[in-house]
């Protein structure tokens, strides 16, 4: 086993704001649409939890995510 | 009620409110599941029909004609990391056999987990015809410095598979780099683990090209020509809806027909005229495309959803 870091690993870069802002310029729309809650179809703004936080990593890197 | 299109997404997906958005405006039967969501859900499979309890009333699935996966998030459950990856695994499951239904998938479930090798995306890019950039995958230093000299050190390297790192509330990404030998100096051989390498084409003008169905839009992403990844300047770059070359739409199209999929996002490098293939990802994101030129991506999908097939297909 290796005790180097791995190149890949040596190659990654801390993530900082431009991913949050790609999820503000996203917030901005969500605030206007329709989520589902358990089913039902209800504004945003009054889900029960607040409105969803974007999650940063899937959003503009959703594609990077396996889903499966 | 009887919804006529699924969509099994996750409940923080911006491009699903946007398909939600087209479809209740044209008031098409749907139904979104977020998948995170399930273990609270009733879902059942009894004499080959399936259903879904809701605070609305039980949903059966017999009149769904297309199925839009949009990357499913699994439930979290209590307990050990082994039992909750067993435990989404029967998720997995049965949402894998919604195949069931007999309904059209955009994307099918095993065309997609195909689609995600970026192997296979270069090899069936090359057979169909797109322009492959010289690529070499592998974790051997010799051959790596040996593929960089014959491209006179014009290479770029990244990541084979996701390339998130994320540690409790921090997240590393590897964007596409130059490829700097000197970084590979002293390195034991073989790496632990292989990277692409790239031809790197230079000044380059990234493109995506997204098709549905038989529907092409084309967007340049322009950004500081020198940055090898714009995902590093982010806001910064400008989104243009741009034509696409006719040629490389039938391809991209060919491409897809061969992986068995629908939808596809392509990436390109672009010099000129040359459209150098970099990677199409079956589920790729758009809903920031849309929002900076107003191209209706959402209603193109809602439209692939909604007009095909009539007939259910043949049940497995």
């Amino acid at each position: 086993m290796t005790t180097q870091p791995s190149l890949f690993v040596v190659l990654a870069e801390r993530q900082g704001s431009e991913l949050d802002t790609v999820a503000e310029r996203y917030d901005d729309d969500r605030d206007e649409l329709l989520v589902e809650c358990d089913g039902i179809w209800i504004s945003a703004a009054n889900h029960p939890d607040g409105p969803p936080k974007t999650k940063k990593a899937d959003i503009e890197r959703g594609e990077d995510i396996k889903g499966w | 009620m009887k919804p006529a299109v699924l969509l099994l997404t996750n409940e923080l997906d911006v491009g699903s409110d946007l398909v939600v958005r087209v479809l209740r405006e044209r008031e098409v039967v749907f139904l979104r599941i977020n998948t995170e969501r399930l273990s609270a859900r009733s879902f059942s499979w009894l004499g080959g029909m399936f259903s879904v309890k809701t605070p609305r009333g039980v949903m059966h699935l017999d009149d769904v004609r297309a199925v839009w996966l949009r990357q499913p998030v699994w439930p979290t459950f209590e307990g050990t990391i082994a039992e909750t990856e067993v435990l989404q695994n029967q998720w997995r499951a049965a949402v894998r056999g919604l195949a069931a239904l007999g309904a059209s998938w955009m994307n099918p479930v095993d065309a997609g987990l195909a689609a995600e090798s970026k192997i296979l995306q270069l090899a069936t890019a090359a057979r169909v015809g797109l322009d492959v950039p010289a690529t070499c995958v592998s974790n051997d230093l010799d051959l790596i410095r040996s593929f960089a000299d014959a491209h006179q050190g014009c290479v770029v390297v990244k990541a084979l598979d996701a390339p998130l790192i994320t540690d409790n509330d921090t997240s590393r990404f590897v964007f596409t780099s130059r490829l700097d030998l000197a970084m590979l100096a002293g390195r034991d051989n073989p790496e632990s683990v292989p990277m692409i390498f790239q031809e790197e084409i230079a000044d380059k003008r990234d493109v995506r090209i997204l098709i549905i169905d038989e529907e092409a839009f084309a967007f340049a992403i322009d950004a500081d020509p020198g940055e090898v990844d714009w995902r590093r300047v982010g806001r910064q770059a400008v989104i243009t809806h741009i034509p696409a070359p006719p040629d490389v739409v039938s391809n991209c199209k060919s491409f897809l027909a061969a992986l068995g999929l629908r939808y596809g996002a392509f990436d390109f490098a672009v010099n000129a005229d040359r459209y150098a293939f970099l990677e199409c990802n079956q589920n790729g994101e758009w809903g920031w495309l849309q929002r900076a030129t107003g191209v209706p991506v959402a209603g193109s999908i809602a439209s692939a959803l909604t007009r095909m097939p009539q007939t259910k297909i043949g049940r497995r």
